[in-house]
């Protein structure tokens, strides 16, 4: 079985976009979350979400710890993380996990806590 | 076998047990791939790209915060990714232990991967302990594909479940061609029709069919022949014959497992299995060989009566190979070698390089092959129906009636026939011959379930397309090129009670299926784009079976797995035994290979039992009591401490247990009244040898006192 891999656009995008959005989160992250590892079908890449790394939150690595919860998917799935509305995960999307799913759900926790945090309404 | 581990299987989260090592590796971290170092690349995704690349994803245009919006869409979407990576993992696990358990392996129950990892564990452990290491390795080699390819499993597992709900309604890469231009032709009798009448019916439209009807065409034997099949000829379902791969494959896979075809073991089983001498066996056991070893010139040599090419029916004599995993077992191998080559076979024995260069396998799981130059492949759908197309085209009076099943049999009036009742009113016959294999319902039959799975691949020679037209024995797998890009890999051997209850194709099998192609070529990509099943039929002392059952009534099967090898003969067997010169078959005489074994090893089990109440006898193995059958029933006698019973034909079809079966609605009083005949006979041959062994004791005491009294007579 082949896998179809959509490469646009790349992962070093969507990383980037991903650093972007966490980066404000930084502490509570730093305070809450686990390092989580991406490795990209296809590609031969792995990235690494580590959120006491005092760089960047995100980095490529050339291996993956083996005690890191790590998600194993496409660039087109990651991407639609940020864009889809109606996100689900298909039959056909190649995907698969190995770890405590509740480290990859601390981000989502952190990214809902930091809204509450900061106060921020929407006004019209 | 120890297990140390605790299964949990309270554990509500989902937790992959995958770190079975505590072993942390170094973590490798590239520097350079850091994010913000990557600022002033062009078209990287840094902060000063941020709005550029916000723009390419069509997301809201921000200057310095981050919109609410896609975070707050982010958090949801990882949330549902979770939710949605949960589901799945449940479903694997579902799905993978449901195809653990149809290996009947699975002892604990599996809800996460952890579990299955303790499986895969205890597999190992047991392998490593000596414990049943078939079963085990399976289990092992299916288990090791989960873990290292779960994405293909999850996909294999996937499509196979959407082929699960018949297994009959999965149609085989052969149908095709055996069923071209079919139409159906349902056409219930009248109620009053007459009885029809053939000289031959034969149950079963398949390929032991197709190679009787070309025997007694071939023969010119100017008897009216119906051949009744239950299936319609557009559907043709059943038919193990359209359902195989294909191979005509010289190794013994059924019959003999490699380990045991050669010396003494299996002319010893022989013995045993058709109660005959060490001679008698010797020549079974080579007509067996030169059976299976001939396979591909026989059906060569009808290909050429008929006058056309070997393509006719995808006739590829391109040979087989057999894979070997260590360098013991090739060493093993060579010595198999010889003796199958001083048996006639065109067998070699080659190494890993031989196995590159010729067949492009290249695979660390392999150090060489057994290399089979006499097997070949075939389209079985074309050869059935060249078959068929070749005695009906030269006879008038071969016929198939499809749609038609039998429902039970009985002896016609005059007792010199039989009456088969049917679903379309009766037909009477002199000679019925049953080559319904496996659906067959006698008690010496059993059915076993297999598995083929087309894949689609590369076209390249790199890959499996490198085999050409040779096909592939790997541990429990068979794999053959079907066209270009088209590869069929089967497997399974599943013992079913009821060939018609049929297990649905089964995720375990393509998984494991799918592990043996990895192993061979790793590098490939493929496709799962076809799956099927199919039942084959073997005798339970797993011998061929051709000849009579009763007077008139005629079985063929006991194939196996060997059915393109076996079939020729079974069915060459039979008809010559019709036409009265069942010497000149390719098998042994007949009656070695009758289904009627099977009641005389019931039989002579019978009456080593009664006669283990005499004290003289109550030792007495089974071994020791032979059964003839013979012109006339005869007194017993004891010769060499063997004792030997002769029964006419008669008196045995009345005993016959194993046939009380045919008779439907009369089944159950045909088998008491054949258990009342058995139990009479064996007590009359107990009595018999009772009075035989006092009288004998009697002239033992008597004898001097005889003696001497006639001595002095005489002296007088």
């Amino acid at each position: 079985m082949t896998p179809a891999v959509e490469s646009t656009p790349s992962s070093d995008d969507i990383f980037a976009l991903f650093e972007w959005l966490l980066a404000p989160a930084r502490l509570a992250l730093k305070a809450r979350a686990r390092r989580v590892a991406f490795r990209i079908v296809g590609t031969g890449h792995a990235w690494l979400f580590d959120p006491a790394h005092d760089g960047p939150l995100f980095r490529r690595v050339s291996s993956i710890p083996n005690t890191v919860f790590t998600l194993t998917c496409t660039t087109d799935l990651l991407q639609r993380l940020v864009t889809d509305d109606d996100f689900a995960l298909g039959e056909d999307d190649t995907a698969s996990f190995d770890g405590d799913v509740d480290d990859l759900l601390a981000l989502a926790d952190v990214l809902d806590e930091q809204k509450n945090a900061l106060g921020i309404r929407v006004r019209k | 076998v120890k297990i140390e581990k605790k299964v949990d299987t309270t554990n509500p989260k989902l937790r992959a047990a995958t770190t079975t090592s505590e072993s942390k590796p170094v973590e490798a971290v590239d520097a350079k791939h850091d994010v913000f170092d990557r600022v002033a690349a062009p078209g990287a995704g840094s902060a000063g790209n941020i709005p550029a690349l916000l723009e390419k994803l069509g997301l809201e245009q921000t200057t310095t915060a981050q919109p609410a919006k896609v975070k707050r869409r982010f958090a949801q979407n990882i949330r549902k990714l979770v939710g949605g990576l949960v589901e799945r993992e449940k479903k694997f696990v579902k799905h993978a232990f449901e195809a653990m358990k149809s290996f009947g392996l699975a002892t604990i129950k599996c809800t996460t991967r952890a579990d299955f990892v303790q499986l895969h564990d205890f597999a190992k452990l047991a392998i490593e302990n000596g414990r049943p290491l078939e079963v085990f390795s399976i289990l092992t080699e299916v288990a090791q594909f989960l873990w290292k390819y779960p994405e293909e499993a999850r996909h294999i597992m996937r499509f196979v479940a959407n082929a699960q709900q018949d297994t009959w309604k999965q149609k085989s890469a052969w149908m095709a061609a055996a069923t071209a231009g079919a139409t159906s032709n349902v056409q219930l009798p009248p109620a009053n029709a007459p009885r029809k009448k053939a000289d031959v019916v034969v149950i079963g439209g398949g390929l032991s069919a197709g190679h009787i009807l070309r025997n007694f065409v071939d023969q010119n034997a100017g008897k009216k022949i119906t051949v009744l099949e239950k299936d319609s000829l557009a559907k043709r379902e059943h038919a193990a014959s359209l359902r195989n791969a294909g191979i005509v494959s010289t190794a013994y896979d059924y019959i003999f497992d490699l380990d045991e075809a050669f010396g003494e073991k299996p002319i010893d089983r022989i013995k045993k299995a058709l109660d005959c001498s060490d001679a008698e066996a010797k020549v079974a056991y080579q007509s067996i060989h030169h059976v299976m070893g001939d396979a591909t010139n026989v059906i060569r040599d009808f290909l050429r009566a008929k006058g056309v090419a070997d393509d006719a029916i995808e006739m590829k004599p391109a040979g087989g190979i057999d894979m070997v995993h260590d360098a013991d077992e090739l060493e093993t191998l060579r010595g198999y070698v010889k003796q199958a080559r001083a048996l006639g076979f065109d067998w070699e024995a080659i190494d890993a390089k031989v196995l590159d260069e010729k067949y492009h396998v290249k695979s660390p799981d392999v150090v060489g092959a057994l290399e089979m130059k006499d097997s070949s492949i075939l389209h079985p759908g074309k050869l059935v129906k060249a078959l068929f197309d070749y005695a009906t085209a030269k006879s008038k009076d071969v016929s198939t009636e499809f749609e038609t099943e039998v429902l039970h049999a009985k002896p016609n009036e005059k007792g010199d026939g039989w009456i088969l009742v049917t679903n379309k009113g009766e037909i009477e016959a002199k000679d019925v011959i049953d080559a319904r294999e496996a659906y067959a319902p006698y008690r010496f039959r059993e059915a076993r379930f297999s598995q083929i799975h087309v894949i689609d691949v590369n076209g390249d020679q790199k890959g499996p397309m490198g085999l050409g037209s040779t096909n592939v024995c790997h541990s429990l797998t068979y794999m053959r090129k079907i066209s270009d890009g088209k590869f069929l890999v089967g497997s399974g051997d599943f013992p079913v009670r009821d060939p018609h209850d049929t297990p649905p194709p089964m995720a375990s099998v393509a998984l494991y299926a799918a592990a043996h192609f990895k192993m061979l070529y790793p590098d490939t990509p493929y496709n799962i784009e076809k799956v099927w099943g199919g039942v084959f039929g073997l005798s339970t002392d797993g011998l061929p079976v051709s000849g009579s059952l009763l007077k008139g009534w005629h079985v063929v099967g006991g194939a196996g797995g060997s059915g393109m090898n076996i079939t020729p003969a079974t069915s060459k067997q039979v008809v010559d035994e019709i036409l009265g010169h069942a010497q000149t078959g390719p098998l042994q005489s007949s009656a070695s290979f009758s289904p009627r074994r099977f009641f005389l090893h019931e039989l002579r089990e019978e009456l080593a039992k009664s006669l283990h109440q005499l004290s003289a006898m109550s030792d007495l193995p089974v071994e020791k009591v032979r059964v003839i059958i013979g012109n006339e029933n005869r007194p017993p006698v004891i010769i060499a401490g063997e004792v030997m019973c002769v029964v006419d034909e008669k008196t045995l079809d009345a005993m016959n247990t194993d046939a009380a079966v045919l008779f439907g609605p009369r089944a159950q009083e045909e088998m008491q009244a054949r258990e009342h005949a058995k139990a009479v006979w064996v007590r009359k041959q107990v009595d018999d040898i009772q009075r035989d062994v006092i009288d004998a004791a009697v002239s033992d005491l008597l004898g001097p006192a005889i003696e001497s009294s006639t001595t002095t007579l005489a002296t007088g």
